[in-house]
């Protein structure tokens, strides 16, 4: 306990160069779970405009399984069409079922809810052709059979830019974590090594009375994963609150449609190791080179 | 068995300053030795030597039985564990209390609060600066602030006191009380080495005194016993002590 206690007073040693050591933990560790969050939102949104990239052919009743087949062997000969899939009426009023208000699907009878067959053509994944996209539209729309090419996906390019800026911004949110998580070592290392010297005589003086080097030790461990702990759960904190108040912006104002992923339970646990093993390195490097 | 026991020890820095060039002697338990030269003559390297503060160059040094140049680092805490150090300069902690001062080196065995304030306040009655215990060092006399770090050396209820000239920002009669304090230590069993090149105290308390000068002990005379020759003919202590100190009483 004594340790523990020697441990907190080392943090008001130096109180200003603690606090910077504590709010530069604390924007890493914001910055990380944005990066994080960013990561995420860029993933989805690249998921939903591979998905958009999709165009569906819908086919006159009458064409024939032998005629579908060729169809199918013309589109996918094309070099922008990566693949070409059948969909039963069945399956197309099952997907029309999904997209209805479940109140309304059960009072209609089943065949109340429109089914087509047709063809799910997908456009060869590269984002700002669209050109090509509508050059794919006209050759479908061409095709003997073809009864409505469901239009192209004119969101799909600016979704994939969109999801390109924000997949760069998580790139260089993730840069500027690990330069100041590698930068506040320093000043965690600052800050411990101020404690050491005020403390140079009471070391010495407790070496002399037969103090381990664990023993002098222990109090700087200890400070330092306070101070690592502290910083790197507030920037959690500070992260999750800003992730919290742009989703509602997003949503709102951008019509985004997806949010901002987070992790509360999954971030701050991780904080708790992360700021100790910050603590830690700061304080093997500090204590190697200072301890009288 | 011997507390101490050093043979052909040496100390040259790597700036080829020779502190130690031939010492040798033996303390047995529950002796009482001064250690007198003039200044730069080794004592405190000596001493330091002892408490493996640093390494000798040359030579064998047993402490306990323990040979200092075969002892692993991780070792050396328990050793001096066991030792008392006191210094000159007193050495102690401005912002920390008398009591807090002494408890220093207790918190390291881990002792209970209890036991602590038990020692302390034990050894504070006995040094009779009891009533001192909430004080700072700088409201205290030199002598008491002695009397202090005496005591934080005492807590740990050592089998050996180094002593580096205690006496030496002390006048004649604090001196002496110190001197004395010690005396009362080695009665009750602890061996005590304390340096000092002060003529007068050597003269009242007629003890074993070892005499190093320029780093070789050239006497260790003995007032109970024929004085031990290191080298044949001389008598450099009687020398030493007229020419080159200037303890003097206040």
């Amino acid at each position: 306990m004594r340790l523990v206690g020697q441990g907190f007073k080392g943090l008001v040693v130096a109180p200003w160069q603690t606090l910077a050591c504590v709010v530069s933990l604390g924007v890493a560790a914001c910055l990380i779970v944005l990066s994080a969050s960013a990561g995420s939102l860029t993933m989805s949104m690249l998921g939903r405009a591979s998905r958009a990239a999709r165009i569906l052919v819908y086919l006159k009743d009458d064409v024939e399984s032998e005629r579908i087949r060729e169809m199918i062997g013309d589109i996918s000969r094309r070099p922008d069409v990566a693949s070409v899939e059948y969909i039963s009426r069945e399956e197309d009023r099952t997907q029309n079922a999904d997209i209805l208000p479940e109140g309304l699907v059960d009072a209609l009878p089943r065949e109340a809810i429109p089914g087509q067959h047709g063809l799910i053509v997908i456009f060869r994944d590269d984002a700002g052709r669209t050109s090509e996209l509508d050059g794919l539209s006209s050759f479908l729309e061409a095709i003997e059979g073809v009864d409505i090419v469901a239009g192209p996906p004119v969101g799909s390019a600016a979704l994939r830019s969109l999801a390109g800026a924000v997949g760069f911004v998580r790139v260089t949110m993730a840069v500027m974590a690990a330069v100041l998580l590698f930068g506040t070592l320093f000043f965690v290392v600052g800050t411990l090594t101020r404690t050491m010297e005020s403390r140079r005589e009471e070391m010495a003086i407790l070496r002399l009375f037969g103090a381990t080097g664990a023993y002098l030790k222990a109090p700087l461990y200890i400070q330092a994963c306070v101070q690592g702990v502290a910083g790197l759960s507030g920037g959690v904190l500070m992260g999750l609150a800003i992730i919290s108040s742009t989703n509602a912006y997003l949503l709102s104002e951008l019509s985004v449609g997806t949010a901002l992923p987070s992790w509360p339970a999954m971030s701050l646990a991780a904080a708790i190791p992360g700021g100790i093993a910050v603590g830690l390195a700061g304080a093997i490097i500090a204590s190697s080179r200072r301890l009288p | 068995m011997s507390v101490l026991s050093i043979a052909g020890l040496k100390k040259t820095y790597p700036n080829g300053n020779e502190a130690i060039r031939d010492i040798s002697f033996e303390v047995g338990r529950g002796e009482f030795v001064f250690l007198s030269g003039p200044s730069g003559s080794g004592k405190t390297t000596l001493i330091r030597i002892l408490l493996k503060m640093e390494e000798s160059t040359g030579g064998q040094v047993l402490v306990f039985g323990k040979n200092l140049n075969a002892l692993l680092p991780s070792a050396v805490p328990y050793l001096r564990r066991n030792i008392g150090v006191i210094f000159q300069d007193f050495r102690l902690l401005q912002d920390r209390t008398v009591f807090e001062n002494m408890a220093l080196g207790l918190n390291i065995l881990g002792l209970t609060t209890r036991e602590i304030s038990r020692r302390v306040e034990g050894i504070l009655y006995d040094l009779g600066i009891d009533r001192y215990a909430g004080a700072y060092p700088a409201m205290l006399s030199g002598g008491e602030q002695q009397r202090v770090a005496i005591g934080r050396a005492l807590v740990m209820e050592p089998a050996l006191i180094l002593a580096d000239e205690p006496t030496g920002n002390l006048d004649w009669e604090l001196s002496q009380d110190i001197v004395r304090l010690f005396e009362e230590l080695n009665a009750r069993g602890t061996s005590v080495l304390m340096a000092t090149h002060d003529r007068f105290l050597l003269e009242a308390f007629p003890k074993r005194t070892l005499l190093i000068n320029r780093g070789i002990l050239v006497e260790d005379r003995n007032p109970g016993m024929a004085a031990t020759r290191r080298e044949a003919g001389q008598n450099r202590f009687q020398h030493f002590v007229a020419g080159r100190t200037d303890g003097s009483p206040a």
